[in-house]
């Protein structure tokens, strides 16, 4: 671990490390490079400096030219990077992390006992600025009042998250799944079926995503 | 700890389930039948156990109070408590539009007309786990719809409308939270005058407390609880309340004000403790909780955002059970 450190930092900061200890052997005669035009005072000139025109300087950078100096020190900066920490992921197999707020892909949640959430208040059809949703509900023959109908129209939502915010069972959310993407306009169109598939595959994480301690108001 | 709390909780679970067939049979002989049967057996005691989840997640310090209430009352008391949280969560959830928080009040305030509608028109009641269970504790227990009403309405309060006055605040703090107390004590069945005497200080230094403790968590998001009265008194913005900066005296008294509000009227509430019947004691343990956080804030020097104020308190279980054991609040 040390020895790929000094690697790096050797060929990040060898002009800095081995400059100066050339320099001290030297050091009497080293002279500051001067700026090329005259700066009034309180002013700091930041192009290039005029070069030293002192024979062992010019001996110096000709060296440098001669014996691909900035050449192998642009090796060492890429040997460094073999041995570092890459800054990218493997991104189908490893993923990035995510805000617990994410509003990803639709889904419609079940209770643990199995029943599907919905009762259909339209709620969420109402608020949504898009009108991405459409909900037909009828009574069942137990009595209980669900959708037989609920479309989300994944190419006019605008993924604003009104809907989850606005239904007061919790039964729409917008999951974490942000990879979705189809060949075909028609199968953006979520029918009920596939949001409470959805709902299946992701309860586990929508589930902590929607955690809290403590009532604050 | 938390395997030890989640095994108490199943075996309390099965006693409640045990209990409720009891509690089921018994009322058939003593002339309430009607109700009884009208109100269908829930399938495997799910709507209860959804309720206890659900004020586990979202109110652990009262999950652990009602958790010590007598078998009998405890299945009204968390779809009371179940509710409350579905209330309160349509208003505090983060980043929610004014507009939206009103729609979802105003669901839950219909809800609660259909919860006493009779059981033969046909609404959605019966789909949703806490409503099944709020209407079940409607039938069995005699339950005011004002309180009920007012756990909503408190809450319609616009976010970013802060409060004048200290009265102001003790004004919604006993409309929002000393409903919920008094309606428990109409689940237990006691009238005195003393008992909605001591739920309403109770539910005043509850409420205040909890608002305290929201300050930190809803930071911009809602106007600051500490009244505008108090603030001016002290000369600080509610910037700096916000910023809850250590050696900040100002905030520090105006906090220090609020919260010994609150204090007094817990102590209000102490005092009338040999008034008010053992039963109905074990219904204010939720005491224990609040004068824990008070504490502690008082021991933080009064900076809501120290650690201790923030986290859980791990001694709370034990705290309460002792209290429980000698049947004190």
């Amino acid at each position: 671990m040390s020895l790929t450190m000094r690697i790096f930092t050797a060929s990040r900061n060898g002009q800095r490390m081995f400059g100066t200890n050339g320099a001290r052997l030297l050091a009497a005669k080293r002279t500051e490079p001067k700026d090329i035009v005259e700066v009034a005072k309180g002013y700091v000139y930041v192009n290039n400096k005029e070069l030293s025109m002192e024979f062992e300087d010019i001996t110096d950078r000709a060296a440098t030219t001669m014996f691909f100096g900035e050449l192998f020190r642009g090796f060492g900066v890429t040997l460094a990077h073999i041995f570092k920490e890459p800054a990218t992921i493997n991104y189908p197999f490893e993923k990035g992390p995510l805000s617990p707020r994410f509003r990803g892909e639709h889904a419609l949640r079940r209770y643990p006992s199995g029943e599907e959430r919905c009762i259909a208040c339209k709620l969420c059809e109402a608020i949504c600025p898009a009108q991405a949703i459409t909900i037909e509900a009828e009574e069942r023959a137990d009595g209980s009042r669900r959708t037989t109908r609920y479309d989300i129209d994944m190419t006019k939502c605008i993924y604003c998250g009104f809907c989850q915010e606005a239904c007061p069972v919790d039964a729409i959310v917008e999951g974490p799944n942000f990879e979705f993407s189809t060949e075909t306009h028609e199968e953006l169109l979520y029918n009920k079926e596939k949001l409470l598939c959805n709902g299946d595959k992701w309860e586990s994480e929508i589930a902590s995503n929607l955690q809290a301690d403590h009532l604050y108001r | 700890m938390r395997r030890l709390v989640r095994n108490w909780n199943n075996q309390l679970l099965l006693n409640a389930s045990t209990g409720k067939g009891q509690c089921l049979s018994s009322r058939g002989t003593s002339g309430q039948p009607a109700k009884a049967e009208a109100v269908e057996p829930d399938n495997n005691g799910f709507g209860s156990k959804y309720c206890m989840g659900l004020v586990e997640k979202y109110d652990y310090e009262n999950y652990l109070s009602t958790l010590l209430l007598p078998r009998e009352l405890r299945r009204a008391a968390f779809a009371l408590r179940a509710f409350n949280v579905e209330v309160s969560r349509s208003v505090s959830g983060h980043q929610i539009e004014p507009q939206i928080a009103k729609l979802r009040l105003k669901f839950w305030y219909d809800s609660i007309d259909k919860c006493f509608e009779r059981d033969s028109q046909q609404s959605y009641v019966k789909d949703q786990p806490v409503l099944r269970e709020l209407k079940h504790a409607v039938g069995t227990r005699k339950l005011n719809k004002i309180y009920l009403r007012r756990l909503v309405t408190a809450r319609e309060r616009p976010p970013n409308q802060g409060f004048e006055s200290l009265r102001e605040l003790e004004e919604y703090a006993e409309q929002a939270f000393s409903s919920l107390l008094h309606l428990l004590v109409e689940v237990s069945g006691a009238k005195d005058l003393q008992v909605d005497h001591a739920a309403s200080h109770l539910g005043k230094a509850q409420g205040i407390a909890t608002l305290l403790r929201a300050i930190p968590h809803a930071g911009r998001q809602q106007a600051v609880c500490v009244p505008l009265e108090v603030l001016v008194r002290h000369g600080v913005s509610q910037e700096r309340i916000l910023r809850s900066k250590s050696d900040d005296k100002g905030v520090e008294e105006c906090i220090f004000e609020v919260a010994s509000a609150a204090n007094t009227h817990l102590k209000l509430a102490r005092q009338l403790h040999d008034q008010v019947p053992r039963p109905v004691r074990k219904i204010f343990l939720s005491a224990v909780a609040t004068e824990g956080y008070l504490e502690r804030l008082r021991r933080a020097d009064f900076l809501l955002t120290h650690k201790s104020c923030v986290g859980r308190d791990t001694m709370l279980p034990a705290r309460l059970f002792w209290k429980s054991l000698f049947n004190r609040y």
